[in-house]
């Protein structure tokens, strides 16, 4: 069951009404109910597949439950390591099973012998990617004693792990942050009631009016001839502006629906765009995959033993400036690996994700210097607003290449497109205006609702830097206008928003992952 | 060892860690304060901050540092 269905905003309404209705202390079992049937309805009713959220959640309850009664460190250790590593191992062979098997292939077949590996037939269970590192995060979480006490209520923990908004694309929920609300006695609260409205309606402009049209551009790029030239870095923008409306549009979605339950959702995007350098970018996009992996696999990492005898080996061999920089650099290659792999088994999402890290290592650690030597040779004023405007489409050009690898069918392809950038001699700059970029399923009415609509993100996101929450400024202004702003919403929804047949829309491109 | 030689020494490893002479530090130095403070190298702070004053921090107390002056409390707790 997508989120962007009418099916989806009856079960919704539906779910509301009884969350609402019923008693404070009985309504997380609403929530449970509710979420219960939403992973029901996203498997097709394949209770096989639902078995496995469920076994991995009563697996974590009881890892937690033990690790915070066992006395010994080791044993303590012991447990988290293999609850973990079950976990990860589950996800890994519903996921990643097939890229294993294509390699295997692939190296047989160089060595002069194919071993015909048959792919897995098999789908990844819905919102595994999900919950997985959700119930990583919240055992971690008890064994560091982030979390003061592991909950006692087996069925608590399954709601907050499988709690429905966060199934499609996140965002990774943290117990303290959110186990108040969902177990707590939430009030009524018009106010906040409205203010998830607006979210979710603004989540759905994005989606539906603007990441939908853009799509059909996208795919008529990267699905037809093989792109070559200056097409490869201009779909690559194109791409970059779907998934952005397309994922921060799921978000909006996603945390206005919890919003109307009184369940506050942790935020996954801040404006990534007004970002200066790719660390900053990284901070701003995506981010509680980038908490997560920062609190989770980074932190432990760089603070394990055997990171210490790094450090110590470099220190005593060349010098004290590596013993910090080298480690850190394994941290991020261990990173930049997991990000890619969580993203799917494909060389191309672990490239593309290598990319980033690349630049942000190269451009941000490495040649730092460099660079500010060069800016005050040529005498730039990096403070100057033009050279903030050329640092943040910098930064955008530069996650646009790495991630534009995601898009392309294969490793291979994404290569071989955008090394035809740098080798074709003379760039033919008429791809760009002889009307290829403008013949690609959209009309010129298509490209103006895209603009006005990203004009809109653009001018929102800018009141956001001044003044906070849009949402507030206008209920402080006047409710009537926090109306207004709601009503116009639902009407660009309405009127402006491209329906597949049955009012259907596209699959979000994150719930892929 | 006192607070004040808690904060001597500190202001040592940040200025080695950070490259940068001028950094001074008081109760309420955050990341906002340093340019280069950011979640990387607050990792890398740590681990000197560890090996200096041979202490070892648990994982909630790294994920949970506000400022300096929680960092000082850390230490001497530690120590």
């Amino acid at each position: 069951m997508s989120i962007v269905t009418l099916r989806f905003f009856i079960y919704t309404g539906f779910l509301l009404a009884e969350y609402w209705l019923c008693p404070a202390r009985a309504r997380w079992v609403v929530l449970l109910a509710g979420s219960g049937y939403f992973l029901l309805a996203c498997t097709a009713y394949d209770a096989g597949v639902c078995a496995v959220f469920v076994l991995e959640a009563l697996l974590t309850w009881l890892a937690a439950l033990g690790v915070r009664r066992l006395s010994g460190e080791r044993a303590k250790a012991l447990l988290t390591g293999f609850t973990v590593t079950t976990l990860a191992a589950v996800m890994i062979l519903y996921k990643d099973f097939g890229f294993f098997i294509n390699n295997i292939n692939g190296i047989g077949r160089l060595l002069g012998h194919d071993p015909g590996l048959r792919l897995p037939q098999w789908l990844a269970p819905f919102g595994v990617s999900y919950y997985t590192l959700i119930l990583i995060g919240y055992l971690l979480d008890v064994r560091w004693e982030t979390v003061e006490q592991p909950q006692k209520n087996s069925l608590k923990l399954l709601l907050f792990a499988g709690y429905f908004p966060q199934l499609t694309s996140g965002p990774f929920s943290r117990y303290n942050d959110i186990s108040p609300a969902l177990f707590g006695n939430v009030q009524w609260d018009s106010r906040r009631f409205r203010f998830g409205l607006q979210r979710f309606l603004w989540g759905l402009f994005k989606k539906l009016v603007i990441a939908d049209r853009l799509a059909v551009a996208v795919a008529a790029l990267y699905d037809g001839a093989a792109l070559r030239g200056l097409l490869v870095p201009a779909a690559a923008l194109l791409y970059i502006a779907q998934l952005y409306a397309d994922f921060s549009g799921c978000m909006d979605i996603v945390i206005g629906v919890s919003q109307l339950f009184g369940v506050p959702l942790a935020e996954n995007f801040c404006r990534p765009f007004s970002s200066e350098s790719l660390s900053v970018f990284w901070r701003r996009w995506h981010m509680t995959l980038g908490f997560w992996l920062k609190d989770y696999l980074l932190y432990p990492t760089l603070k394990s033993g055997w990171m210490g005898r790094v450090r110590k080996f470099c220190k005593t061999h060349w010098g004290k400036r590596a013993s910090r920089d080298v480690p850190t650099y394994i941290g991020m290659f261990i990173t930049w690996f997991c990000v890619g792999f969580w993203h799917g088994g494909s060389w191309k999402y672990i490239f593309g994700s290598g990319l980033f890290f690349f630049a942000m290592i190269a451009g941000g650690m490495l040649l730092k210097p460099v660079f500010r030597r060069l800016t005050d040779r040529l005498h730039i004023d990096t403070d100057a607003r033009y050279w903030k405007r050329f640092q943040r489409l910098r930064t955008a050009c530069l996650f646009s290449a790495s991630v534009s690898f995601d898009r392309y069918a294969g490793f291979t392809d994404g290569l071989r497109a955008w090394k035809s950038v740098l080798t074709v001699w003379r760039w033919d700059f008429h791809v760009l205006l002889d009307g290829t970029l403008l013949n690609l399923g959209l009309t010129g009415w298509d490209a103006l609702i895209c603009a006005a609509g990203f004009a809109a993100i653009w001018y929102v996101s800018r009141l956001q830097e001044r003044h906070g929450s849009v949402r507030e400024l206008l209920d402080k202004k006047s409710p009537l206008l926090s109306w207004g702003a709601s009503l116009i919403l639902l009407l660009a929804v309405l009127l402006l928003g491209r329906y597949g047949a049955g009012y259907e829309a596209a699959a979000f491109i994150y719930a892929g992952f | 060892m006192n607070r004040t030689e808690i904060f001597e020494k500190l202001t040592d490893i940040f200025r080695d860690v950070f490259d940068d002479e001028g950094i001074t530090l008081t109760e309420a130095t955050t990341a906002a304060d340093i340019e280069d403070w950011d979640s990387l190298t607050h990792i890398t702070l740590l681990s000197a901050v560890e090996e200096e004053f041979e202490v070892k921090f648990g994982m909630k107390a790294v994920q949970n540092l506000k400022n300096v002056g929680e960092l000082a409390d850390l230490i001497a707790a530690s120590l």
